[in-house]
């Protein structure tokens, strides 16, 4: 059977009235990479994560997931993808547990031990078990976190899309989250976005620097560095 | 049925669920809806007095009036709670059609109505007196259907309606030229349920219930792909 590339992007476009949020985006994220996306605020790295998610349609252009057109399958393809967001995509009137189950059934069929078993798994890895039964309202900022990474990853999806995963959580939780992050690698294609210099250095091993909805550069591990980032604060206009 | 319709099905069942769910912990919704149901009951009661015979014509309309008013309080938020706590994102990114999620909110406005005429029905039939003398299962029904058409308008407006900051105006001005139609064909049924016909004589206003719920079904769900996009 033929590998595909993950994730191929190309001349991707998404405009809002008349104004583009993304322009003329091309780029690929191999397997196993964990690939950032850096840029400053309103450079299209949220957008273009939604336009992966099949949250936002793009514009223009064409982006193929596992081979799959996303304009054609996006129903086949969501089964492929678990995407956090800025907010929590959690029910604030159910338990974590309650809001992971809820998730998890449209994806699988399994026996409820199973789930269950899944589901310790998952509450192992992002040290979450203790808050299970709590309602997601009575949990803080980073424990909603952690709950919708477990979300994300519920059904075992092959691409992650973290949209700054990262911000605004405390000591330990940006520990279990990064820590999570990292034992991923290899194991699935991840994309983050972040405007932390520091993050993307440590995570990633490619990253793609955006401005004003276009890209800038594409980055190797090594190349991640301040200066790329500071050309991306100078950059391209797209509007 | 194809397995996809029927795993279709088993996801709109599992939107509901977890609506219902949600309801019963916050309890927001029935509570509003019950005490709209119950203040307006005795209102129109204390109107009418007790043993006028005016109050005997009017139950059907007072009935329909109440179940549609209290109906707005629960289905004119079936979407726009999920567009306001954020986790409309959550439904979208579902690996199932935009249509299961609709009947999923349908299901759930419908039997949340069914909760409300459970308990108001029986009591209006104590405080005013009257009847369904018809057969109980030509007036379960009739309540079925008029339920079901009011479900399906109520998720379609707030649908239609979750992503706009002026809802409070556009909910009634979108609900009541959809509803018009259902309510009148009601009301008269609910007359003659109480007067106790014998069911051919329901049929004009049934089949007009039945082909409104059917044309309103097939706009909302040829709509929704369209409702759910960014």
């Amino acid at each position: 059977m033929k590998e595909h590339t993950p994730v191929v992007i190309e001349h991707l476009a998404k405009r809002y009235g008349f104004r583009y949020a993304l322009l003329d985006v091309t780029l690929s994220v191999g397997r196993g990479e964990v690939f950032g996306l850096l840029g400053p605020n309103g450079a299209g790295k949220s957008t273009l994560l939604k336009v992966l998610a099949t949250l936002v349609s793009p514009s223009g252009g064409s982006v193929l997931i596992d081979g799959l057109s996303l304009k054609d399958r996006k129903v086949e393809l969501r089964r492929r993808i678990g995407y956090l967001g800025h907010e929590p995509l959690l029910y604030r009137d159910l338990t974590g547990e309650e809001n992971l189950k809820f998730y998890y059934k449209f994806y699988h069929s399994s026996p409820p031990e199973y789930v269950q078993e899944k589901l310790d798994e998952v509450f192992e890895l992002l040290r979450i078990g203790g808050w299970r039964h709590e309602p997601v309202r009575n949990l803080s900022r980073g424990f909603k976190k952690r709950f919708d990474f477990a979300r994300a990853i519920i059904h075992d999806p092959e691409l992650l899309l973290f949209d700054e995963p990262f911000s605004g959580l405390d000591m330990e939780s940006l520990e279990v989250a990064r820590e999570f992050v990292r034992s991923m690698e290899g194991e699935k294609t991840i994309i983050i976005s972040t405007h932390n210099i520091e993050e993307a250095k440590e995570l990633c091993n490619k990253a793609a620097l955006l401005a004003k909805g276009r890209l800038i550069r594409l980055l190797e591990a090594g190349d991640i560095d301040e200066v790329s980032l500071k050309d991306a604060f100078k950059g391209g206009a797209a509007r | 049925m194809t397995s996809q319709t029927l795993h279709e099905l088993k996801c709109a069942i599992y939107v509901a669920s977890k609506d219902l769910l949600a309801e019963l912990r916050r309890k927001y919704e029935v509570f509003s809806m019950l005490t709209f149901a119950l203040i307006s009951i005795i209102i129109f009661n204390f109107a009418f007095g007790i043993f006028s015979a005016a109050v005997h014509q009017a139950v059907p309309a007072i009935i329909w009036i109440i179940i549609l008013f209290a109906g707005m309080f629960g289905f004119s938020t079936v979407f726009t709670r999920e567009s306001d706590q954020g986790t409309l994102d959550g439904l979208r990114m579902l690996p199932i059609s935009s249509q299961s999620i609709f009947l999923g909110k349908v299901v759930y406005g419908f039997l949340l109505m069914g909760v409300i005429e459970v308990i108001f029905v029986p009591l209006s039939m104590v405080l005013y007196s009257y009847t369904f003398t018809s057969s109980f299962l030509l007036t379960g029904l009739v309540f079925v259907l008029g339920t079901l058409d009011l479900a399906v308008v109520g998720a379609l407006v707030s649908g239609l309606t979750m992503y706009t900051e002026s809802r409070a105006l556009l909910i009634p001005l979108l609900m009541f030229p959809l509803v018009l139609p259902v309510v009148i064909p009601l009301v008269i049924l609910t007359q003659k349920l109480i007067l106790g016909v014998e069911f051919y004589s329901v049929l004009p206003e049934l089949r007009m219930v039945a082909l409104t719920l059917a044309a309103l079904a097939a706009a909302a769900l040829l709509l929704f792909d369209y409702v759910l996009q960014d």
